[in-house]
């Protein structure tokens, strides 16, 4: 959750990781956080990787254009490496799309790489305090994203079981044992499949009925009932 | 110059009075009309089809879902939540409807025009803290 704030005062100094190809914008993004921050600098992907896992930098300011990055997936990666540090990318010219997915990727902000020195030190400041930074624009597409989402959960959950009949026989196999609060391993043991393809299906299957983890999963799994999911059969025809 | 067209509705008598006293002063804003009460608000909505919808959802225990109620009578109309100290769930819940804006009631005279001339261009206006959390709805958890 995004709204746990710490006290700056007390707080020990934050360390800034910056991470952009370009030279000029290390030493201008350095110049404007070295009195508050301890601000550390890296120009490529290798060295990214490195000095997270070193330093667990409270902050990352990353520039979407730092070589080998990978995009959206890389983000994901250098969020594993550090999961506590919040991350803000930079673009050359930021779009609400990108800004959004990036977004819901777990980052903590989203901007224009040519930011004021002045607005940065605002930034990291408001990260500091727990909130996210985003330019204002970009809200309103927050705000549709989220109004779009709501209306497609309320759309889906009207129709759970057409849902379910949306699945493979061994993906509904794999909701019934979610929704009888068996785990993962044990789901592996029951069907003589690996754990790494039990989570390959719950990646499936979140992904086909819109949801994000597995309580929602046994919750819809016993919303169901019993019969639209259990015996997976081609003649079954409650889906 | 282009004209905003506001429709406030709010229960409350002082309620609207604030806001057609404060939305007066500016020259390219103007009131097209009033409503009591949600009913009232929808249709109002319906026909005027105005810019901006000033809503004070508390009147009638109707709560926010007036909102996605309106916006299907008047999909244009850009709305703006107001209450006197709403909850951060009660926010999001309207804005997950479409609405585009919250004001607290003890800051109308402060932030009023600029809340309406906001949303007029199609931004938003809530409070910062919001926009984290409305990130958390977006993003998924961990499986």
């Amino acid at each position: 959750m995004k709204g746990n704030s710490q006290d700056t005062k007390t707080a020990p100094r934050c360390v800034v990781l910056i991470a952009t190809p370009t030279a000029g914008v290390r030493s201008q993004w350095t110049q404007a956080l070295k009195d508050m921050y301890t601000v550390l600098d890296v120009g490529e992907r290798g060295s990214l990787d490195r000095s997270l896992a070193d330093l667990k930098p409270d902050i990352l300011l990353l520039d979407l254009a730092l070589h080998r990055l990978g995009g959206l997936e890389g983000v994901r990666v250098i969020r594993q490496l550090s999961p506590e540090t919040k991350i803000v990318l930079f673009a050359r010219s930021p779009n609400a799309k990108e800004g959004i997915s990036l977004l819901k990727a777990g980052a903590w902000g989203y901007c224009e790489k040519a930011i004021e020195p002045l607005r940065l030190r605002k930034a990291v400041l408001m990260l500091q305090r727990g909130e996210v930074w985003v330019k204002r624009n970009l809200i309103p597409h927050l705000i549709g994203e989220l109004a779009r989402l709501t209306r497609l959960r309320t759309k889906d959950s009207a129709s759970h079981e057409t849902r379910l009949g949306g699945l493979t026989p061994r993906e509904r196999e794999v909701v019934l044992l979610i929704g009888e609060g068996v785990n993962n391993k044990k789901i592996a043991s029951r069907l003589t499949i690996t754990e790494h393809t039990v989570k390959a299906h719950l990646t499936t299957i979140f992904r086909k009925l819109g949801l994000s983890n597995r309580v929602q999963l046994a919750l819809l799994a016993n919303e169901s009932g019993r019969s639209p999911i259990s015996p997976p059969r081609s003649d079954d025809r409650s889906a | 110059m282009l004209l905003t067209t506001v429709l406030i509705a709010d229960f409350e008598k002082a309620g609207r009075a604030t806001c057609r006293r404060l939305l007066q002063l500016e020259k390219e804003i103007k009131v097209v009309g009033e409503a009591q009460c949600g009913l009232e608000a929808m249709t109002a909505a319906a026909k005027l089809k105005p810019r901006v919808l000033l809503l004070d959802p508390s009147g009638e225990g109707e709560g926010v879902s007036l909102v996605s109620t309106i916006l299907e009578k008047s999909p244009k109309t850009r709305i703006i939540l107001l209450g006197e100290r709403a909850s951060d769930a009660d926010i999001l819940d309207a804005l997950s409807q479409g609405a585009l804006g919250y004001l607290a009631k003890p800051a109308l005279s402060t932030y009023l025009i600029k809340a309406v001339r906001a949303v007029a261009a199609g931004e938003a206006w809530v409070p910062r803290r919001m926009v984290g959390r409305l990130i958390d709805q977006l993003a998924p958890g961990e499986a």
